[in-house]
């Protein structure tokens, strides 16, 4: 059976997000009005680093489980690092760690142990920030996440297999993505193939699907491609995301079509549930 | 009365970190007060950078605090104030700040001996999760508290929680023992794996334990290799004759 490696700090494993930053980002999310799907991703990815930062932090600094690359497609494909770290393709969570563009303080409501709830302010993070330019080359996209991964894998044979996942909103306007995507998932190391989610970020109201097990719901001819590109749940993952509530059948693919904003964010909490196997 | 109770109570620890891990990242704790009869074992919930140092902060306030009338958990409030001041003014990178915000989780068992008048011994044992007492005599086990069988181990163990003000829901149980009884508090792996063994009528007690010349020299060097890769503590305690020094 696949994905059964342990994740350590010699055998770390990798995880890859690619954001569509074409310009129809910048109008908002359907069922939120007000929310430029760019900002909306941005926070969203931000959240997730600093989950995974979180999740490695130790007194004496942060264990290198993870090797994470931020990969934007709008105009043209680039590293979406910032700060420090601009133009770095995959980057070991601890440098991703102590060198964020800057640390923003935020209000956010917690359980005050009592059963209610009080704020505070807490530290966020920021290291990816929205922009957008004209075209969505996401094959190229692709297939440059392709050649990242094939590099990690050369060093990391037996690694936990890698994860992509791809947050866009439109139509690729460079090939059709379908070959790259075959070839991305046709990588492995020795406990499995990669394994590449998509998020389809929706401007209507509609609600959204998540994670379906068959083509024949989605009438988007645009979401049945997605929809094709994606993997299987490997089984850590199915089992993650049926503890999260999630009704995950044994076809049900790593897709979520129209997703919203808190889509987005449980999309990519379920994507990169692998904490389990961290030793 | 404390000495007596000390001359009669000969406890061992014997630990071990998790595989591809140092000592230092150790996130188990164990402690005794021979003094006072308690002794305690934590296991800090990796997911917090602060565990190890939250199990120590339990075991260590348990061991040393014998409960007043006013409460039984005067122990819980010390290891709590213990616990927020390790830190406290010193300059932190951002999501080691988080981390203390949020908070440390672990599990926790402590047993309490108290002497009886007639040579035997009264104890009381209070647990929060999944480390486990085995009382054994003569090489057979007698109780195992607080889960009695290996298919209770499961992911998702009750803790306690850092920033909690009271002592959460927990199990209690209380026991007898007698002259040249052992009781062996144990880390979750460690404690499943002897259950599983248990269960499966292959030696553990007697392979754990030098029966019946010294109990307490552990011999867990060479464990089998279907033990879980986690952090292992053991704590032996084994009671005396009164006569003994």
């Amino acid at each position: 059976m696949s994905h059964r490696a342990e994740i350590s700090r010699s055998n770390p494993t990798c995880i890859l997000l690619l954001v569509d930053q074409s310009r129809s980002m910048n109008e908002p999310f359907g069922l939120q009005p007000k929310r430029k799907k760019a900002e909306g991703v941005a926070d969203a990815i931000n959240r997730l680093l600093q989950n995974l930062v979180l999740k490695c932090a130790k007194v004496e600094g942060v264990r290198d489980y993870f090797h994470v690359g931020l990969l934007a497609y709008g105009g043209e494909v680039r590293s979406a690092w910032g700060g420090s770290l601009a133009g770095e393709e995959l980057i070991p969570i601890s440098r991703v760690a102590n060198h964020p563009i800057r640390v923003e303080e935020r209000r956010r409501q917690v359980e005050d142990g009592a059963g209610g709830l009080v704020e505070q302010t807490v530290k966020f993070p920021i290291w990816f920030e929205p922009r957008t330019a004209k075209g969505t080359p996401m094959s190229e996209a692709l297939e440059r996440a392709g050649a990242i991964i094939a590099k990690f894998l050369e060093r990391y044979p037996d690694c936990y297999p890698p994860m992509v996942l791809n947050l866009t909103d439109g139509q690729p306007t460079d090939a059709n993505p379908l070959p790259a995507a075959q070839a991305l998932c046709a990588l492995g190391s020795t406990d499995g193939q990669v394994v590449l989610f998509n998020a389809h970020l929706s401007s209507t109201a509609d609600a959204p699907i998540l994670f379906p097990a068959e083509e024949s719901l989605l009438r988007d001819p645009y979401a049945r491609l997605l929809f094709r590109i994606s993997s299987l749940f490997p089984p850590p993952l199915r089992q993650a995301a049926r503890d999260e509530g999630f009704l995950i059948e044994e076809m049900s693919r790593g897709f979520v079509f129209n997703a919203d904003l808190i889509s987005v964010i449980r999309f990519l909490d379920i994507g990169t549930r692998v904490a389990t196997r961290m030793q | 009365m404390r000495g007596a109770v000390s001359s009669r109570l000969h406890w061992r620890v014997w630990h071990r970190p998790k595989q591809g891990h140092t000592d230092a990242e150790y996130e188990d704790a164990a402690a005794g007060n021979p003094e006072l009869g308690r002794f305690a074992i934590a296991d800090g919930a990796t997911e917090s950078a602060f565990a190890g140092d939250w199990a120590r902060c339990l075991v260590t306030s348990y061991t040393e605090v014998m409960p007043s009338d006013a409460s039984v958990h005067d122990w819980f409030d010390q290891a709590r104030r213990r616990f927020q001041t390790l830190w406290q003014n010193r300059p932190l990178p951002w999501y080691l700040e988080e981390q203390i915000r949020e908070g440390a989780h672990a599990t926790f068992l402590g047993v309490q001996l108290v002497p009886h008048v007639s040579g035997s011994w009264d104890w009381h044992a209070l647990a929060v999760g999944d480390c486990c007492l085995f009382h054994l005599r003569d090489g057979v086990l007698l109780q195992s508290f607080p889960l009695q069988v290996s298919t209770e181990f499961h992911q998702l163990p009750a803790l306690i929680d850092s920033k909690w003000e009271r002592l959460p829901a927990h199990r209690q149980t209380w026991g007898q023992a007698k002259t040249g009884d052992v009781l062996l508090l144990a880390s979750d792996a460690l404690a499943q794996w002897m259950l599983v063994r248990h269960e499966q009528n292959q030696p553990v007690w007697s392979e754990l334990l030098r029966l019946p010349d010294d109990p307490l020299a552990f011999r867990l060097r060479d464990l089998g290799s279907d033990l879980r890769n986690d952090d292992l503590t053991l704590v032996g305690i084994e009671l005396l004759p009164e006569s003994l020094p």
